[in-house]
């Protein structure tokens, strides 16, 4: 008797678990009435707590004009990679991400993005057909801002190894020549306590920015093309004589540079913001960003100048730009609900707040746009009037080296060499490695050949 | 208690009840899903094309494998991962070695010492990293190379991590520091076990310190160094976050690893295949190893000290 009324207690609580599941299930397959509302993910490297706000700002009006949400994800830079690999594996990418040209154009070779050249078309800002990202007459991506990197310089240390400082919106800003740029880091070296610059000589994408920054500027064309058989020429003629006597004088103002192969983004930054360097290429957006917690009286003698350039820059391309992307993935759950939050963005003040965040770091698209009462409504910008016009000028000094070819397409190759950092390498290897520079761009040529 | 069965094909098999079934069944559904799964999909991935943002993917064969044979980066990784590992090895042992005999003394603040012993390993690698990084900066808050110039040692800022010369060397000091303490726990648990009336009778027939330490405390301490020996050349071996965080693999690739360069190819590169191809070379080196070092060294078996 007391075995059969153990079987039926047994039974009993089978049989309440089963329904309780059922129960269970069932409620949550009614859901919660919601089933309308469109959830976006925006996957970026854009974690400046400025960028986030403006984001947030921008998720306010989108549910307030579509009753969509959207939600942000943010990581580090190189982790993007990782992050869109492990969500389009899973089925689940996000719907946008932010990235760089190149990058869109490798996710694209893979047939992730959705077009968006209606969006391209229809957007109240104007989008210059140069920074647009096509692939077989259809357009992959939106951008929303240049990022240009050059030389910045403090003025007062100039001053103190008994140079004049140029002035930020002067034709002299944008011409410093190699002789005359040796002269400062080595007088900054010799006559101050900080070294004459900071040369990121190292196989991370600052490394890459510097690569491509000093061989651009001096005409070395690292491709000529966008087709794989003739695309990479800085190993062939000319390209290959004007990048060895580039890092020949590397070599010549390394010994006024911070030592070693490990200054990177955060390295630059430092070295410039500690004091322990008088020049550095980066963009005064971050370097400002730096000083403000470290020595901002610094600010007022930070001079931004076009990199140190030679006899051969004659053909019009003259700096290393990116331009930053939205693109959306074709295979992600809401990607028009995506469109629709990027209408959001470009169609309001938001997108002028987007390139506000970071002042003198996102430049805007157009030159029209860069000397508009709209974008220098900005505190900083009107406290550094010559530098906002250095950026002005910069633009209309030439086309970014991501961008053209003499097909004027997108270099996918030289673009996605950021993230493996080639050209880095390349001054890795002859600065701080000691090869012969001949021998590094032929590795350096092979490896981008390989991407 | 179990006992051991002959099944219908005479082949030996170990009879387990379904309560013990039932206790380990979760860790090796764990070991399954987290271990044999990726594993076998690692090897798919390595015979394949596959690229970090395909979903579909050739079978290549071997092309990889290949591939990595000819690959000179591949074949130097593995070299100065080898160099990483063992003299990463020799100086935990040493170094945690001494300190525990020291530390294994009785003296005043010896609590105090056995627990600063084993601070380092509770430090957060990232934090060590930025630890080491700022101490050997060359720039102006750079300590070491501050202290040293106004020595008069030196009259410029050393890159300790960014020399081809010199940052194999301080990775493998900064990258032990924080490891030391695990050493010292395992070798400070074997020597707290051994008797001490052996000590008392050596010193009564007159042996010295040094004879003491090489026909008593090393004796006893051999099973105890060979597992630490393995333990931390697999882990050191696999070091990836130390590397990374300090050098990342430069200059000048002078202290590229093998997991330094599996995660440049998969993730910088975007070449999964050859990526998933390299960790399976890994892993099977490191199975190899440890195959024989158990056959060759059996440090499973006590040594007996008379």
């Amino acid at each position: 008797m007391t075995l059969n009324k153990k079987k039926i207690s047994r039974r009993r609580t089978i049989k309440s678990a089963g329904a309780s599941s059922v129960a269970l299930t069932l409620a949550g397959c009614l859901g919660n009435g919601t089933d309308d509302v469109q959830e976006v993910t925006l996957l970026t490297a854009e974690t400046d707590p400025r960028t986030q706000n403006v984001f947030d700002a921008v998720a306010e009006d989108f549910e307030e004009e579509t009753g969509n949400e959207a939600n942000y994800e943010y990581v580090g830079f190189e982790e993007l990679a990782d992050r869109i690999s492990a969500g389009v594996r899973a089925d689940d990418p996000p719907e946008m991400v932010i990235w760089n040209v190149g990058q869109m154009a490798a996710l694209q070779e893979d047939g992730l993005l959705m077009p968006v050249g209606d969006l391209v078309d229809d957007v109240d800002v104007e989008i210059p057909d140069d920074t647009v990202f096509e692939w077989e007459d259809s357009v992959y991506s939106i951008p929303w801002c240049r990022k240009i990197y050059h030389m910045i310089i403090r003025g007062d240390l100039l001053e103190e190894a008994g140079y004049t400082p140029p002035d930020p919106a002067s034709e002299e800003a944008l011409n410093v020549d190699w002789s005359t740029f040796q002269e400062w880091v080595s007088a900054i070296d010799e006559e101050t306590d900080a070294a004459g610059t900071a040369i990121a000589a190292s196989q991370t994408s600052k490394g890459e920015v510097d690569a491509i920054n000093w061989l651009w500027t001096n005409a070395v064309r690292i491709f000529r093309g966008t087709t794989p058989d003739e695309e990479v020429s800085i190993d062939t003629g000319e390209d290959r004589e004007r990048a060895i006597e580039v890092l020949e004088y590397l070599d010549d103002i390394y010994e006024y540079s911070v030592p070693g192969a490990d200054i990177a983004w955060a390295e630059s930054t430092d070295a410039y913001a500690s004091g322990s360097a008088g020049s550095v290429i980066y963009s005064i957006g971050r370097i400002f960003a730096a000083l403000e917690g470290t020595n901002p009286e610094w600010m007022d003698h930070t001079i931004p100048l076009a990199v140190p350039w030679e006899q051969h820059r004659d053909d019009g391309i003259t700096n290393r730009q990116t331009v930053s992307q939205f693109g959306v993935f074709e295979d992600s759950e809401n990607p028009d609900a995506a469109k629709e939050w990027l209408t959001t963005l470009y169609n309001s003040h938001h997108y002028i707040d987007l390139i506000h965040s970071v002042p003198f770091h996102n430049t805007p698209l157009t030159e029209e746009l860069a000397q508009s009462d709209e974008y220098l409504d900005h505190e900083l910008l009107q406290e550094y009037p010559q530098i906002a016009e250095f950026y002005a000028n910069f633009l209309e000094m030439g086309t970014s080296a991501m961008l053209a070819g003499d097909d004027g397409g997108v270099s996918r190759r030289l673009a996605q060499s950021e993230l493996p950092s080639h050209l880095g390498k390349l001054l890795e290897d002859t600065l701080v490695g000691g090869d012969d520079p001949g021998d590094a761009i032929d590795t350096a040529a092979e490896n981008l050949r390989d991407i | 208690m179990s006992k051991i069965l002959k099944n219908r094909y005479n082949i030996s098999v170990p009879d387990v009840d379904r309560f013990t079934l039932a206790m380990i069944l979760p860790a090796m559904v764990t070991l399954i899903l987290l271990l044999f799964i990726p594993l076998i999909f690692a090897v798919f991935l390595s015979l394949s094309d596959s690229t970090l943002f395909q979903t579909q993917a050739s079978f290549s064969g071997i092309e990889n494998y290949t591939s990595l044979a000819t690959d000179d980066l591949f074949l130097t990784s593995l070299w100065q991962g080898s160099i990483f590992a063992v003299f990463s090895v020799l100086f935990q042992v040493i170094v945690g070695l001494a300190l525990a005999i020291i530390i294994n003394r009785n003296f005043w603040g010896g609590w105090l010492a056995r627990t600063l012993a084993i601070f380092p390993y509770l430090v957060p690698t990232i934090v060590v990293a930025l630890m080491w990084k700022w101490i050997l900066s060359p720039l102006n808050y750079g300590i070491v190379n501050a202290s040293l110039m106004s020595m008069g040692l030196i009259e410029s800022p050393i890159a300790w991590f960014g020399s081809v010369s010199l940052a194999m060397p301080m990775l493998i000091i900064a990258g032990s520091w924080k490891f030391v303490a695990f050493s010292v726990l395992f070798f400070l648990a074997r020597l707290q076990s051994i008797d001490q009336r052996m000590y008392q009778q050596a010193r009564i027939s007159g042996a010295s310190r040094i004879q003491m330490f090489l026909h008593i405390t090393l004796p006893n301490l051999k099973s105890a160094i060979l597992i630490v020996v393995l333990l931390r050349l697999i882990f050191m071996f696999n070091k990836f976050d130390i590397v990374w965080l300090l050098t990342r693999g430069g200059p000048a690739e002078s202290t590229t690893t093998l997991p330094v360069y599996i995660y440049r190819i998969t993730f910088l590169d975007f070449d999964l295949g050859i990526g998933s191809a390299a960790a399976i070379a890994l892993f099977l080196i490191l199975s190899v190893f440890a195959v024989i070092y158990f056959w060759q060294f059996r440090p499973s078996q006590e040594v007996e000290v008379r």
